[in-house]
């Protein structure tokens, strides 16, 4: 029964109608989601799971026409113009649309489109007759990739997608992967033999890139081997071809429709229409390969292509050119095309962007077509919040698929490379993203040569510090195009022998000694344009100040992809396979000073700069240069704000700087003292929320933000939490698993943990009740490995992305032995238990409460929180693992509880937080502004007088009195008055409380906030340019104590 | 699981649809069927209304209610005897539960019952519990008669139904009874109410008032 009802649960496309009652039909309206036809109102007697028929079903077809013309790949002159002149966009349309509906294009080009599902018309290639007067409006490609949800629907199993293809004429295809395994495609061949066939093919990956099993073509990602594969059939019996319900939307609106319907499209009516049609006119028609589209496959065995010389650019790289040309104009799925220039890109290792989900889930607006399609975190703007959200969402509980996406397949996003570089037209996207990935990549390698030989000290901060690499990206995007060819053309090399590599540590390898080489290049050859001075020695302090009002533009601000975004979390040292995480690598805390002036100089650096341009590429470089500056202002600016507040939370001058170091201060000054672990933690969070609640409220922040790009409330607190994260929990966290060891150490736990951990390794699966395969020892060796990084990360919101993975890789190797069976807790927990006792318990506890009580309590958790919950039972049970019973004592009241008490801290941190703080800090100076500032902690409640009291103690000054420096002059407070509407009533960031000597004439402040006394060393101590200054500044101790931390 | 925040957070730019959240807890022995059950339901509604989630032991779907949406984050819990003592952690704070077992085989009919009891006694006060007699297409071999369970359901004041996970039947309507019965409280304000039941922990309304209830 189990297994049945499991089955069915998944064969709903098969099994048609759920019989639902009405409301249940009604899909709920999801936020940033635009469906094009409101759900029907009451349909109960409708299939549940299909969404209303489009506005206007497809028009019934004429016979395929030839494809809309575009000159033939082939046939391409080199095209120098920057005018993106039609793109060889390889098009899988099957009937040109002569309804040109508004396109997620802003500027539709001509494309040239093969024939997908009308196999029967083309035109041999290349020659392609124009033969629809009116361009479709969507490619083919967009057709594939909007009807992603169609032909790879999630979780699909063999068998049903085999039932499924049965169904359906020659050509039609499935791609199903079950719980990221192998992931197959199902063909349905002609009916020769009668009895309808249908043909299982692996997909399989090398490195990077994937191809079929027997052929030796390989692509970037699923779409580009599918659309490959609707044109040429290789080692395929029959060209797939897309449903012709799909190949004939004329409009997205239709694709939508079609798409929101998943697997269930197959058995919709819009299919069954269409497939009658399309049998119709395309009877025996099937088999013939359509036109072929340019396609530029690697071989796997064989080097790359890698003619450098632009005279001599192949067609290819035309392609790639014009590709990305359009894909400017359309922000959209040429790009995916651009990467199918295999040979001349980098090898596939590089990339870190993840493929487009699989499942896109709308393709409503022009712009999210371009977001599914690009690395989130270079192009992720905050002007589109919506956007990122909506994306967010998509991506959530998607940890997991990322990291198959990852693993299946290498970036779609990737921008071809060298010869483009040279010979193309300014392509704006293109030198962002390949920069980035370029760069990121020579970070990691150079990474681990910088600190194995100890070199290049000055460039070793940047480089270990989280987030750095993003400084990279956009540096490169603003100053270092140059690089870009000379990287290119690097890699291009590099390829060579990369390709031949076995593994990717090889071709690490490769690149750690490139990037070795390129270091020690020096910057002479050409003058990177503008903004790249060479390698500086770090400047002083100057900026710290000035830093924070950078203007926007300032191209080099690293960016924070690691924290928060998923993507970045994805972008970022996410290769599955790879013991590096972000924070291992990145996070190691190095001098802070340094860092600091890294990242405000960002333009200035790396050697790397200037090698090896040619002069050829100067020109080029230059349009790029302007354009890049451009596009990175665009998109960098959320990462730049994350950037801006870290920098902010380390900026002593800065009343917030100096809040966080007092509260730093004084959370290692107290992380001895609490009794429990839920205390400490609790006592952390709610530092960190405060801070945050400071933050969101002051003009620090708004000083900060760019009038251009607004944030959502929310956006902004997840910016403020994640700069918080970096700036309050990184520095902390060694201190914090500490001080939790120490208290767990005090109550046994752990070591009754170790204990128990050994019993429940001595028993047998069935006495887990495990049902299921358990993971093997490479996925054990995957979930360690997860673990680790767990373990090492500081931010708890990234912690819980890596349990969420390790949980995924724990599912999937339960469906080894039942693929397509949807594992529900019953098979779960066992195995959960199962690979708990074969990891590092004592720090999993740790881990466990720290993500829990450090997690940013606005978040909502869902699925993280169901993981992170079974993972704390599943230690609480070990604990109490009862080996007699081979079953748990019952756990104790405050056990059970703990959840539920969980949730209710967290709701009430965030019902603190909603109301602004409930406990506020304020810092008081004495006897002077800027002297022994201290952060006291007030309720709304506390009176000026209760505050003077604090101060007292604190301060060990009786007979002072407090009062408020704002407006330029001191003024008294009342002693009833309460602190919170004193300070409420101040400028947020322009007022100072002052602890003084009753007669004490103060001296005027500069600035609202704390400053340590004198004397710092000149060069070390800068005013802000805005403030007539006085008082020295920032001893160099407290900067100290700070890097200390 | 930034996502996860944001995407609750997206909701604030739905006009018009309160959305209220709700923690469901599956109860019930091994191999009753619960995570088809859910899977079932789940898997039947519109895709784009689902969200993806790693595995099958945590779903996520909403259901529309006139102009409510009612999100249903389903917690399952492991059904084996060794486990029970886990459970309280997965349903304490839950605002509703689905006790399930299989009408073939009265011994989780009876542990069914314990667990309604052991939810009666420790769970939140007012949480809705209902109870499914799944595999309800194998009435052949039915050995707990619906009579039986009807009647004590309505004694413990459960909702009931007989559901098929198979063949979907009273699925969708079993969840759907469920969300009628989530309190109104919640529905008007679900900021507030789920405030105080304290488990709005994946509320997104809870921290985006101005989001959700703004516009009612």
């Amino acid at each position: 029964m189990m297994e049945v009802s499991q089955d069915t649960g998944h064969t709903s496309p098969l099994t048609a109608a759920l019989p639902s009652t009405s409301p249940l039909s009604h899909p709920p309206s999801r936020p940033c989601r635009p469906r094009p036809p409101p759900p029907p109102t009451a349909k109960s007697s409708q299939l549940p799971s299909r969404p209303p028929l489009p506005p206007s079903t497809p028009p019934s077809l004429p016979p395929p026409l030839p494809p809309v013309l575009a000159p033939p790949p082939s046939s391409l002159p080199l095209p120098l113009s920057p005018t993106p002149v039609s793109p060889p966009l390889i098009s899988l349309q099957a009937t040109p649309s002569s309804d040109p509906t508004p396109s997620i294009s802003p500027a539709p080009s001509p494309i040239s489109t093969v024939s997908l599902s009308s196999p029967n018309s083309p035109p041999p290639p290349p020659v392609i007759p124009p033969s629809s007067p009116a361009p479709p409006s969507m490619s083919s490609i967009d057709r594939l990739v909007g009807s992603t949800s169609v032909w790879q629907p999630r979780e699909l199993s063999q068998e049903q997608a085999t039932s499924i293809i049965e169904k359906e004429p020659a050509g039609a295809f499935l791609v199903h992967s079950v719980e990221d395994k192998a992931t197959m495609i199902s063909v349905r061949l002609p009916d020769e033999q009668g009895a309808p066939h249908v043909h299982n093919v692996t997909v399989k990956q090398h490195k990077t890139f994937i191809h079929l099993e027997g052929s030796s073509l390989v692509f970037d990602d699923i779409v580009k081997l599918i659309s490959f594969y609707c044109a040429s059939r290789d080692i395929l019996a029959i060209p797939l071809r897309l449903p012709q319900a799909i190949t004939t939307a004329t409009k997205r609106e239709d694709l939508e429709v079609i798409s929101s319907l998943g697997a269930d499209f197959w058995t919709s009516d819009l299919n069954q229409q269409a497939k009658n049609k399309d049998l119709v006119l395309h009877q025996n028609d099937t088999i013939q390969p359509s036109l072929y589209i340019y396609i530029n496959p690697v071989t796997v065995e064989d080097k790359p292509d890698k003619d450098l010389n632009p005279s001599t650019l192949s067609k290819h790289d035309v392609i790639t050119n014009q590709n990305i040309t359009s894909s400017l104009q359309n922000g959209e799925a040429s790009q995916k095309v651009s990467t199918q220039v295999k040979p001349q890109t980098k090898s596939g290792q590089e990339i870190k962007y993840k493929r487009p989900p699989p499942r896109p889930p709308s393709l409503s607006t022009g712009s999210g077509m371009g977001l599914l399609f690009c690395p989130a975190p270079s192009l992720q703007t905050s002007s589109s919040a919506t956007q990122d959200t909506e994306k967010k969402e998509e991506g959530r509980g998607g940890v997991g698929d990322r990291e198959e996406r990852k693993s299946t397949s290498p970036l779609p996003c990737r921008p071809p490379v060298p010869p483009q570089s040279r010979a193309a037209p300014p392509l704006r996207p293109a030198p962002v993203r390949r920069t980035s990935h370029r760069k990121s990549n020579d970070r990691e390698a150079g990474e681990g040569t910088a600190r194995e030989k100890g070199q290049n000290p000055a460039k070793k901060p940047e480089r270990e510090e989280g987030g750095e690499r993003e400084v990279d990206k956009n540096r490169s995007k603003a100053g270092q195009l140059g690089e870009d060819a000379a990287e290119a053309e690097d890699s291009s090399q590099q390829q060579e022998d990369e390709v031949n590599k076995d593994d990717k540590e090889d071709e690490k390898e490769e690149k750690e000694v490139k990037a070795e080489e390129d270091k020690q290049k020096p910057s002479t050859q050409c003058p990177p344009p503008a903004k790249r001075p060479s390698r500086p020695v770090p400047p002083p302090r100057v900026n710290l100040n000035l830093g924070i009002k950078m203007p926007p533009p300032s191209p080099a601000r690293r960016p924070d992809v690691s924290l928060y975004s998923p993507q970045g979390g994805a972008a970022l040292g996410t290769d599955p396979d790879s013991c590096s995480t972000s924070s291992t690598e990145e996070e190691v805390e190095p001098n802070q000073e340094q860092e600091q002036n890294h990242n405000r100089l960002s333009e200035s650096r790396s050697p790397k700069a200037a090698v090896r341009r040619k002069p050829t590429t100067v020109m080029l470089d230059r349009a790029r240069y302007r354009l890049s500056t451009v596009i990175t202002g665009l998109i960098s600016h959320e990462r730049r704000l994350t950037q801006r507040i870290v920098e902010l939370a380390r900026d002593p001058l800065s009343y917030f700087g100096n809040l966080v170091k007092e509260h730093r201060a004084f959370t290692l000054e107290t992380l001895p003292n609490h009794a429990s672990s839920t205390e400490l933690l609790q006592e952390i969070r709610q530092m960190m929320t405060q801070l945050k609640s400071y933050l969101l409220q002051s003009t620090e922040l708004q000083a900060m933000l760019e009038p251009q790009h607004q944030y959502t409330q929310d956006k902004l607190e997840s910016i403020v939490e994640a700069a918080l994260c970096k700036s309050v929990l990184k520095p902390l966290r060694e201190h914090i698993y500490q001080s939790l060891e120490k208290l767990h150490a005090g109550d046994n736990s752990l070591k009754q943990l170790a204990q128990n951990q050994s019993a429940v390794l001595g028993s047998t699966t069935t006495a887990l009740g495990v049902t299921t395969a358990v993971p093997e020892a490479s996925a054990m060796e995957k979930i360690s490995i997860k673990l680790n990084n767990l373990h090492q990360e500081y931010s708890p919101q990234k912690k819980i992305e890596l349990l969420l993975k390790t949980c995924k890789i724990i599912y999937d190797s339960m469906s080894v032995s039942g693929p397509g069976r949807a594992h529900g807790a019953d098979d779960f927990l066992p195995v959960m238990m199962y690979v708990l006792a074969r990891s590092n318990l004592s720090a999993l506890q740790l881990d466990v409460e720290y993500m829990m009580e450090l997690m940013d309590p606005s978040l909502t958790l869902g699925e993280g929180s169901y993981y992170l919950t079974t993972t704390y039972g599943a230690l609480e049970h070990i604990k109490t693992f009862d080996q007699q019973r081979s079953a748990t004592r019952q756990l104790s009241r405050e056990v059970q509880d703990s959840i539920h008490r969980w949730e209710r801290r967290r709701t009430l941190n965030q019902e603190r937080m909603a109301q602004g703080s409930v406990r506020d800090f304020l810092t008081v100076c004495c006897p002077e502004i800027g002297t022994n500032p201290k952060t006291l902690g007030v309720l709304p409640t506390t009176t000026i007088q209760q505050l003077a009291e604090q101060c007292a103690t604190r301060f060990e000054q009786e007979s002072f009195i407090l009062s408020v420096y704002k407006d330029g002059v001191h003024q008294p407070t009342a002693p009833t008055e309460l602190a919170l509407s004193v300070k409420n009533s101040c400028q947020p960031g322009a007022y100072c409380f002052v602890y003084h000597p009753i007669s004490q004439s103060v001296t005027p402040a500069i600035r609202s906030c704390p400053k340590d006394p004198p004397p710092a060393p000149p060069e070390e101590c800068f005013l802000p340019a805005d403030v007539t200054a006085v008082s020295p500044v920032e001893p160099e101790e407290e900067e100290e104590s700070l890097i200390s931390l | 699981m930034s996502s996860r925040g944001s995407g609750g957070r997206s909701n604030g730019t739905l006009p018009q649809t309160k959305i209220c959240q709700f923690k469901l807890v599956l109860l019930g022995d091994m191999a009753v069927g619960k995570s088809s059950l859910v899977l079932r339901f789940v898997k039947g509604q519109f895709d784009e209304f689902q969200e993806t989630t790693i595995g099958a032991a945590f779903l996520a779907q909403s259901v529309c209610l006139d102009d409510t949406t009612v999100k249903f984050e389903i917690w399952d819990t492991a059904g084996q005897e060794r486990y029970h003592s886990l459970a309280p952690m997965y349903y304490r704070g839950a605002q509703a539960a689905i006790v399930v077992f299989d009408i073939t085989k009265p011994e989780t009919f009876e542990r069914a019952k314990a667990w309604v009891k052991e939810l009666q006694r420790q769970a939140s006060p007012n949480i809705v519990i209902a109870l499914a007699g799944n595999k309800a297409d194998l009435a052949e071999k039915r050995l707990v008669e619906y009579e039986e369970a009807q009647t004590y359901a309505e004694d413990t004041g459960l909702l009931f139904m007989e559901t098929s996970a198979k063949t979907a039947m009273n699925v969708n309507e079993l969840f759907l009874a469920i969300a009628k019965k989530m309190p109104k409280t919640d529905t008007q304000n679900p900021t507030h109410a789920a405030r105080h039941r304290g488990v709005n922990l994946q509320d997104p309304d809870a921290h985006s008032t101005r989001a959700c209830c703004g516009g009612n």
